[in-house]
């Protein structure tokens, strides 16, 4: 059952960070070689707003999955 | 969006707080505490998203309107997640 979860949890969360690093190279690549995103565009807010959104999945998951029971 | 946009100076020092939140969660995890190793770990994370929040996502320098929106999603989230865990939470209570 834990494993079932984990790989579940960990795969599901793999997949939001790869899409979220493929997007945030997309748009730097595009920031960098054109005029686009001059003003605080609504995009990179909502890009942001998802990549923050992966992160604090990560800060619920990392101390679920690799904490519990540590102590002796 | 948002009207005043923090410096990165504000992210920086945000990111550093997590940072130090990271290390105390893995520094608590290895005392015993009973059950409540889950009940601090899960504290501790909840601090770290509402930094997240408030700095990282510009909750703080948001209108109220979008407060009552960001709480709605989130209120929703743990009715999901309560329900998901209804059986899971009622195991032991008969």
């Amino acid at each position: 059952m834990f494993f079932y979860i984990y790989w579940l949890m960990t795969g599901v969360h793999a997949l939001h960070v790869t899409i979220g690093v493929v997007l945030i190279v997309l748009f730097a690549l595009r920031a960098w070689l054109t005029n686009a995103f001059r003003n605080h565009d609504t995009p990179v807010e909502l890009l942001g707003l998802y990549w923050h959104f992966v992160d604090i999945v990560w800060v619920f998951l990392f101390p679920l999955i690799y904490m519990i029971d540590r102590h002796s | 969006m948002s009207a005043n946009i923090p410096t990165s100076r504000t992210y920086f020092v945000n990111g550093l707080a997590l940072l130090v939140f990271l290390a105390l969660t893995i520094l608590i995890a290895h005392v015993n505490l009973g059950p409540f190793n889950t009940v601090v770990a899960l504290g501790i994370s909840v601090a770290k998203a509402t930094l997240i929040i408030l700095f990282f996502m510009h909750l703080r320098y948001s209108k109220p309107i979008v407060w009552v929106f960001a709480f709605a999603g989130f209120f929703w989230l743990a009715i999901m997640l309560s329900l998901a865990l209804s059986d899971y939470l009622t195991r032991g209570w008969r």
